[in-house]
């Protein structure tokens, strides 16, 4: 027998965003949300729903009477468009919220890009991948492995079942399947998923892309465990050279001139720097978090091995350093480029000294200026 | 579990059979369900028994089915910690792929096989890759460095492999520089030397040039110590190299139209000459001899070219080699001519012919004939002019070579035209009634009676020779006449015509 809160118009079930119990507390800003309770409100309102607030009450409320059929149709495209751009957003912040380890928090976001993906492309597609992607990953991470798994499979029976599936989808689950293997403690398989993840990428973007590097970083950490150091030392040594070209390549693009760079500078601290605008940086914000998660974590283990290499250190500092300049953490920048340059002092090579000193008048510039 | 769903399927299988096979059912009457007859449960048995004796497929083992060849042998790569290798595989797989894209459909290289076709090429690339790449983690690059070495070999009979060898080449040099040099100094120095001829089959001759000098200045602290596996030093072949690359840029140096180039041509040939001596091979220094000879001469420095090419003249009289002589005899003879020295110039000529006689080589039997000719013709010697042109004449039929055929059949005529008109002037100076006749005769029916004595007259009037040689300008205009008359002759296509046309001889003898 159901019962209906007295507050609620018959007939309607208010149920919770999160967890789709009965729900009793609404968000005030757009009187479309309910939640159980004040947790469940919290958790969504951190995790996704500040950022589609305005949006969902557009979405939410009762289909307006529109008499003419070209304004229905132009609301219907209108409500699509509106979906569409809902789905990205949300992924987007999920992913970016995994790579900062927020696990628990990206999975109300990841979930609501489901929600509206079933919605827009229909159950068993192919576009609902990433959203259960996102969502395995996460469950990964908060350790719950079996749901992960449920996950994980469903993503991959689509993906089996989707003969001309990109490579990049492909490529993304066996790198979470991978994960989840390698949270089992099954280094085997999970090294053989890597594998075909680094397969698909490399096909699709080249062997030394950054988005091929975050593969070969989850093979080293399973080598890593394994205990394999010389393995795990030179996919580290290959992911740090790749982010360090790439970094390197940003930063000249980006430095021609004195004006240029101070024109970039005021784009890149701007107040109007939207969280899903493409960075100065021409990273995403997922594709920014990954690098700080990778780079950071490999400099950790550098920082803790007894047999480092001189040069693989400085070489790390040196990624960091410029990663935190083109993000705009001048100060950051200038202690890892300073811990380079006291590695470098170790090695003789002048050319890599030389393009560090030229790193840190850069930095220089820029924090004068700022 | 897996038995119950067979027993089930096979159930609903034959019902649905029993089913089909009766197409109106019967009225009324419901037949009971039967349970499962003996047949079926034989046939679910022996189902159930046939799958527990297949193997229990794994994921990898399923994906072998499912992959390509080459998506299989990358992950095995990558499972094993290969990743440097497998990048290496797949960017050349790339790049031949970006290649044949770039030169589309129509071309050759769309039609020869690309290296994801070819499973043993990938399983070879794979086994020495990995081998490689495990010896550099460890830091044995001299194993490495081998690993490399064997690949590219073992692509090098394949001319469609060229890329590979080059490439492997190439990374191969880059191992050997990670060595110091004390160590890995004979690996470097072979590194050099097989990029530099990469380089040089491709026709990068300055490249190559520069790694051949590497390799020489490497060999040059052990010239005893490195051997190759015939025996020679490493030292030798590095001269041997750089000689023959020097000429060849050398050569392509002459060619240009600056003057700057063509006097960096000629430093290029002595170097040549210089790495030719420090090889200690006497041929390659003759050879390098005659072509800073023949360099020397074309910017008319004569007699620094004589000295060359005698050098020349000499390495080839020391192994005897008769070709080499014959082609010094006659330079030799033409840079004599053209300092005016004639004697000197007919002796070299007369060798050079000897030679050829007696070695019978036709080809050059024929050039040194028609080169003496000309010597004598400049020189007024029309009676050797004639029977020297009148033998290259002959062979160069004999050999159906029709430009020079055309070339000698001039000159033979010019040459006999010569040797006639001195009587025949001397006929018109004598005149008389038989001169008179004899000139009326001539010029009627060509009947040639000039050499028969004039009777009334001293002995040998008739071939007394009132007219002097002509001068050697007006020779070579000569020549250059022949020439153009020969090609004339060419264009026409005539081959019928054997007997100089009697009116070149007018011409000639008025």
């Amino acid at each position: 027998m159901d019962i209906n809160p007295l507050a609620n118009p018959k007939g309607s079930k208010l149920i919770c965003e999160i967890c789709q119990l009965p729900a009793f507390v609404l968000c005030k800003s757009c009187k479309v949300t309910y939640y159980c309770t004040h947790e469940h409100q919290k958790a969504d309102w951190v995790s996704i729903h500040e950022e589609i607030c305005d949006k969902l009450a557009f979405l939410r409320q009762p289909t307006p009477f529109l008499p003419s059929k070209e304004e229905r149709d132009k609301r219907q495209n209108q409500v699509q468009l509106m979906k569409i751009e809902l789905i990205e957003m949300s992924r987007t912040l999920a992913q970016k919220l995994l790579f900062e380890g927020k696990h628990d928090e990206s999975v109300p976001a990841a979930t609501q890009s489901l929600r509206y993906a079933i919605d827009v492309y229909g159950v068993a597609t192919i576009e609902l991948v990433p959203s259960y992607l996102i969502l395995g990953e996460a469950s990964v991470g908060l350790n719950k492995l079996v749901q992960a798994e449920e996950y994980l499979t469903k993503a991959q029976w689509t993906v089996m079942k989707t003969p001309d599936c990109p490579r990049s989808i492909k490529s993304k689950l066996y790198r979470n399947l991978g994960l989840l293997y390698a949270a089992k403690g099954d280094f085997q398989e999970s090294l053989i998923n890597f594998a075909d993840d680094i397969y698909h990428s490399s096909e699709e973007f080249g062997t030394d892309s950054i988005r091929t590097s975050g593969g070969y970083f989850h093979m080293a950490n399973v080598f890593f465990r394994q205990g394999k150091m010389n393995i795990a030392d030179s996919l580290y040594r290959q992911v740090i050279n790749i982010w360090h070209n790439h970094l390197s390549e940003i930063i000249k693009a980006k430095v021609p001139s004195e004006e240029e760079a101070a024109k970039s500078r005021s784009r890149m601290i701007g107040p109007a720097k939207g969280l899903f605008e493409e960075l100065s940086s021409g990273l995403d914000a997922a594709q920014d978090a990954e690098a700080i998660q990778i780079l950071t974590s490999i400099y950790d283990i550098r920082d803790h091995q007894v047999n480092r290499q001189a040069q693989d250190v400085a070489k790390t500092c040196h990624a960091l350093a410029m990663l935190f300049f083109v993000l705009g953490d001048i100060k950051k920048a200038k202690e890892f480029g300073r811990k380079a340059i006291v590695e470098s002092d170790k090695i003789k090579d002048d050319n890599f000294s030389k393009s560090l000193v030229e790193f840190m008048k850069l930095c220089e510039r820029q924090g004068t200026t700022n | 579990m897996d038995a119950a769903t067979v027993i089930q399927s096979t159930k609903s299988g034959t019902t649905s059979h029993s089913y089909m096979k009766r197409k109106v059912p019967p009225s009324g009457h419901l037949e009971p369900i039967k349970g499962l007859g003996r047949r079926d449960k034989q046939a679910a048995d022996k189902s159930a028994l046939l799958r527990s004796a297949l193997p229990v497929l794994r994921k990898q083992d399923i994906a072998k089915f499912r992959n390509s060849y080459k998506h299989n042998l990358c992950l095995d790569m990558l499972t094993e910690g290969f990743h440097l290798s497998f990048c290496e595989l797949i960017n050349l797989i790339r790049q031949q792929h970006e290649r044949r894209e770039a030169a589309g459909p129509e071309s050759f290289i769309w039609t020869k096989p690309v290296l994801p076709d070819q499973p043993d090429k990938l399983e070879m690339m794979k086994m020495y890759l990995t081998r490689a790449e495990a010896a550099s983690r460890i830091g044995h690059y001299l194993d490495e460095y081998q690993s490399r070495y064997d690949l590219a070999q073992s692509f090098k009979d394949n001319p469609d492999d060229q890329w590979l060898v080059d490439h492997f080449f190439t990374t191969c040099l880059e191992v050997a520089m990670k060595v110091p040099v004390e160590v890995g100094g004979k690996i470097q120095s072979e590194g050099h030397c097989n990029v530099g001829l990469c380089l040089q089959k491709r026709g990068n001759f300055r490249e190559a040039a520069k790694h051949f000098e590497a390799y020489h200045k490497l060999a040059a602290n052990y010239k005893n110590e490195w051997k190759m596996s015939n025996g020679t030093s490493f030292y030798t072949d590095s001269c041997i190299k750089l000689y023959h690359i020097y000429t060849i840029i050398g050569a392509e140096l002459a060619r240009s139209a600056e003057q700057e180039e063509r006097d960096l041509s000629l430093e290029t040939l002595k170097q040549a000459l210089e790495m030719a001596k420090n090889s200690l091979d006497k041929k390659l220094e003759g050879e390098a001899s005659f072509n800073l000879g023949m360099a020397f001469q074309k910017i008319n420095d004569l007699d620094t070219a004589l000295s060359h090419l005698f050098n020349f003249y000499e390495s080839c009289q020391g192994d005897s080699n008769s070709e080499g002589i014959g082609r010094a005899c006659d330079s030799i003879a033409k840079i004599y001519a053209r300092q005016g020295n004639k004697e000197k110039s007919v002796e070299f000529l007369k060798r050079f012919v000897e030679l050829t006689e007696k070695t019978g080589l036709e080809k050059e039997y024929c050039l040194a004939c028609h080169n003496l000719g000309n010597v004598c013709n400049s020189v007024g010697n029309y009676d050797e002019a004639t029977e020297y042109f009148s033998k290259a004449y002959n062979i160069s039929r004999a050999l159906g070579d029709p430009v020079s055929t055309n070339v000698n059949r001039v000159q033979y005529g010019i040459a006999m035209a010569h040797r006639m008109m001195g009587k025949f002037a001397n006929h018109i100076v004598v005149g008389g009634k038989t001169c008179i006749t004899r000139l009326a005769e001539w010029k009627s029916v060509r009947t040639d009676e000039f050499s028969k004595p004039i009777p009334d007259t001293v002995p040998g009037a008739a071939h007394h020779v009132v007219l002097p040689p002509p001068p050697a300008q007006k020779e070579t205009a000569h020549e250059e006449e022949a020439e153009e008359e020969a090609h004339e002759m060419k264009e026409t296509q005539d081959p019928s015509i054997e007997i100089i046309k009697p009116d070149s001889l007018e011409q000639n003898s008025e």
